[in-house]
């Protein structure tokens, strides 16, 4: 049996945002700017399988509103945006007082040396290039999440529009999340 | 003049001598005669027919000296005679007066406690006796001695000179013709006109380059030699030869025979005539400029055409400055447009190899992985263009530090045993043969090149052993030698191996995957390291790469200044 091929249906594919996946919501909060919504939706559904509470903006210059709302404890930074870049909001994120200096990890195809330099100097304390794998990603996530202190006054927390952040379209949401805190692909030939 | 003297003092003696005698024939007064005598300032003595002295005045008293004193009568001619006269000349007296003649000549006469003297004496027969003069010529002879003397001097004086005028005319003669020839062959034109203009004389290489024989030109004004337009010009030129300043050079065009026209700079100047009767005339001095006019047209033309290409040139190193530029931008962009949507194929691959998106069959899984596999190895390929194309623009920088080698090698080692699990027969090893402990290098190249040439080995070997082994190499070397038993490499194959996209075949690669960069890189690593690799292989036996790095840091960083690296920024990238 042969299973049907899609014709040209592929080309209608738009990207979702971590469809219909559940979020822990006493998950750490991590906040993701990228602008390409692959990336993006790739991005959101693996933090979120990994039991973290996300949101996400894809434009420069709204990044540093939706941080305000959203208070992160940490950043994933894309580097080229098209409206302001990912040096600059990183330098803004840190400069806003409000944010309590959140650590920014840069996520960027710029991948030279002058870039990542560029990126340091802004404030980043880790650069991941693009591609990398999402063992990498996770294991720098849970390495520069803040520790949690017992006054942490998460109760504070402005909460954000869940339609924001909830993702579209439907999926299935049997998501087995524990495979996704280790994810790891075995070579197969 | 001596002697004229003297002959004209005996002629008059003589005639005074002749008057005395006839007065005393006459029998005249002895007082008289003594009288006439004692009047004359030379010595004269009368001796009669016997040969006696019969008169003398004071001076031939004193010229007599002791005889003096005799009474005349018993003094006699060879009295007088024998005290100074040589013998013969005592004879040719004594027969002069025999013979009635006078005789006169030159004598010694002795006197007695004096230096003798040198009189002239002059003997004159007469009827009655005999007359003697003598005339003390002492000083006049000594007188002419010395203008004899000197006459011989200035004769010896006359004679180094005429040698010397002699020597001296021969090199003139000498000089003038060398002068003359280079007056005739000089490249240039050389006229001496008169104070009509009229050529007097033409160098040859003048008359020459005129299309002439030189006499030819002789007597002709020498207008006639200038292009009719410059003919007016200069006749006022040269009219005022006075006020010609050598130094002050003109442009005057000639005109050949052949009516060529001769470009030429002319420096005139007043000179004196042959003889100086003559009036001064001009000497002409000009000189051909239009060959030097064609190199200074060539010059400018060669210079501007060599600006002109320096203009290109520098555009054109503008265009390939930004040409490079752009190259790199293009790549830098090209890296990132590509490796962005690679992110999110692999990132989609793995949420649904992993489950993430909702549980998998194995062959969904296996799908899954086919596109991470796949998606990884054009993150490889992006990679070493990357790299290579950074290394090719020299903007890969060696960053030396010590490191130990087998701990370095343990990384690669280990994906290798990963990479090759599956391959039940095949066996990867380390040995140490004698590694250094530490060494000077890029460890991160190194490792790059052992990962390369791991990934190499486990490619192209199904069964064996993947063996990487250290060694020591004399002072200043290690050896790191990566061999396998796998497929082997064609003989002729390995003469490209390290050239980029250069597997045996098209169709290896297909087989057994990989860009065919890898061993490109891996060569131009060990360049930039100061080091080197080669390879043996026999087909089906197996291959070794041999990795020849240095262990000092020294050499190579005085290298890698030499090539200028360093002003590049460092962009090694994973």
């Amino acid at each position: 049996m042969r299973p049907p091929y899609p014709g040209d249906d592929h080309r209608l594919w738009e990207p979702g945002e971590a469809l219909g996946i559940p979020e822990d919501p006493d998950g750490r909060r991590v906040l993701v700017v990228e602008d390409d919504a692959p990336i993006r939706e790739v991005l959101v559904t693996t933090l979120r399988l990994s039991g973290y509470r996300v949101a996400s903006v894809g434009e420069g210059n709204q990044a540093e509103g939706v941080a305000v709302e959203f208070k992160p404890e940490l950043v994933l930074m894309d580097l080229m945006l098209p409206d302001m870049d990912g040096w600059e909001i990183t330098r803004r994120i840190y400069a806003h007082e409000e944010l309590g200096n959140p650590p920014v990890i840069v996520l960027s195809a710029r991948v030279r040396e002058v870039d990542r330099q560029r990126a340091f100097d802004a404030g980043a304390v880790h650069f991941l290039p693009k591609p990398c794998r999402a063992s990498d990603l996770l294991e720098a996530v849970r390495a520069f999440m803040p520790e949690l202190d017992d006054d942490d006054e998460r109760s504070g927390l402005i909460s954000v529009d869940e339609g924001e952040l909830m993702p579209e379209g439907d999926i299935s949401q049997d998501g087995d999340s524990d495979s996704m805190r280790s994810l790891e692909f075995e070579i197969d030939e | 003049m001596v002697p004229i003297i003297v002959a004209a003092a005996a002629l008059i003696v003589g005639a005074l001598a002749g008057a005395l005698l006839a007065s005393r024939r006459r029998g005249g007064s002895e007082l008289n005669l003594d009288a006439a005598l004692a009047t004359q300032p030379f010595p004269l003595l009368v001796l009669d027919l016997e040969g006696k002295l019969s008169a003398a005045n004071p001076p031939a008293r004193e010229l007599l000296g002791q005889l003096a004193d005799r009474p005349d009568g018993q003094i006699g001619f060879d009295d007088l005679v024998h005290r100074g006269l040589r013998l013969e000349e005592i004879e040719r007296a004594r027969m002069t007066r025999a013979a009635g003649q006078t005789w006169s000549g030159p004598l010694d006469w002795k006197v007695p406690g004096a230096p003798p003297k040198r009189v002239l004496v002059t003997v004159v027969p007469l009827p009655q006796g005999t007359m003697i003069t003598a005339r003390d010529i002492t000083r006049e002879t000594e007188e002419a001695r010395k203008l004899r003397w000197e006459l011989d001097r200035q004769a010896t004086a006359i004679k180094g000179l005429e040698r010397q005028l002699q020597e001296r005319t021969a090199d003139l003669a000498g000089l003038s013709e060398q002068y003359f020839q280079l007056f005739d062959t000089a490249p240039a034109f050389y006229l001496h006109l008169d104070d009509h203009l009229r050529i007097v004389v033409i160098n040859s290489s003048g008359a020459d380059s005129l299309g002439y024989e030189q006499k030819e030109l002789v007597d002709r004004p020498v207008w006639e030699i200038f292009d009719a337009d410059e003919r007016g010009r200069i006749k006022d030129h040269l009219s005022r030869p006075e006020d010609l300043d050598p130094h002050h050079t003109q442009e005057f065009t000639l005109a050949a025979r052949d009516g060529k026209t001769i470009p030429t700079l002319l420096s005139a100047t007043q000179v004196p005539g042959p003889t100086e009767r003559d009036a001064p005339g001009i000497m002409l001095t000009l000189v051909d400029v239009g060959t030097i006019k064609e190199h200074q047209t060539l010059l400018r033309r060669i210079s501007a055409e060599l600006e002109e290409r320096n203009a290109v040139l520098e555009l054109k190193n503008e265009e390939i400055a930004r040409a490079d530029k752009l190259k790199s931008e293009f790549l830098n962009n090209v890296s990132h447009e590509l490796r962005t949507p690679l992110h999110a194929m692999i990132g989609y691959a793995e949420l649904i190899y992993s489950g993430g998106y909702g549980p998998t069959t194995d062959l969904q899984r296996h799908g899954a992985g086919g596109v991470l596999k796949r998606g990884e190895d054009l993150l490889d390929l992006i990679n070493n263009l990357l790299d290579l194309s950074r290394i090719e623009a020299g903007r890969l920088e060696v960053q030396i530090s010590a490191f130990d080698p087998m701990a370095a090698a343990t990384k690669p080692i280990e994906t290798t045993k990963m990479l090759v699990r599956k391959k039940k027969g095949l066996k990867v090893r380390i040995v140490n043969d004698g590694a250094p402990q530490l060494v000077t290098g890029d460890e991160d190249m190194y490792t790059r090149i052992l990962m390369n040439l791991l990934g190499n080995a486990s490619r192209f070997t199904e069964t064996g052993a993947i063996v990487v082994s250290l060694r020591k190499e004399g002072s200043g070397k290690f050896v790191t030698a990566v061999s396998d038993t796998g497929v082997g490499i064609e003989e002729e194959a390995l003469k490209f191996i390290f050239e980029e996209f250069r597997q045996v075949d098209g169709s290896t690669t297909r087989k057994h995957g990989g860009s065919g960069l890898g061993l490109a890189i891996c060569k131009k690593l060990c360049d930039l390291m100061g080091g080197e690799i080669s390879v043996t292989s026999r087909v089906g036996r197996g291959t070794t790469f041999y990795v020849t790095l240095p262990i000092h840091g020294e050499e190579l960083v005085a290298k890698s200044k030499a090539r200028d690296w360093t002003r590049h920024e460092t962009t090694i990238s994973r």
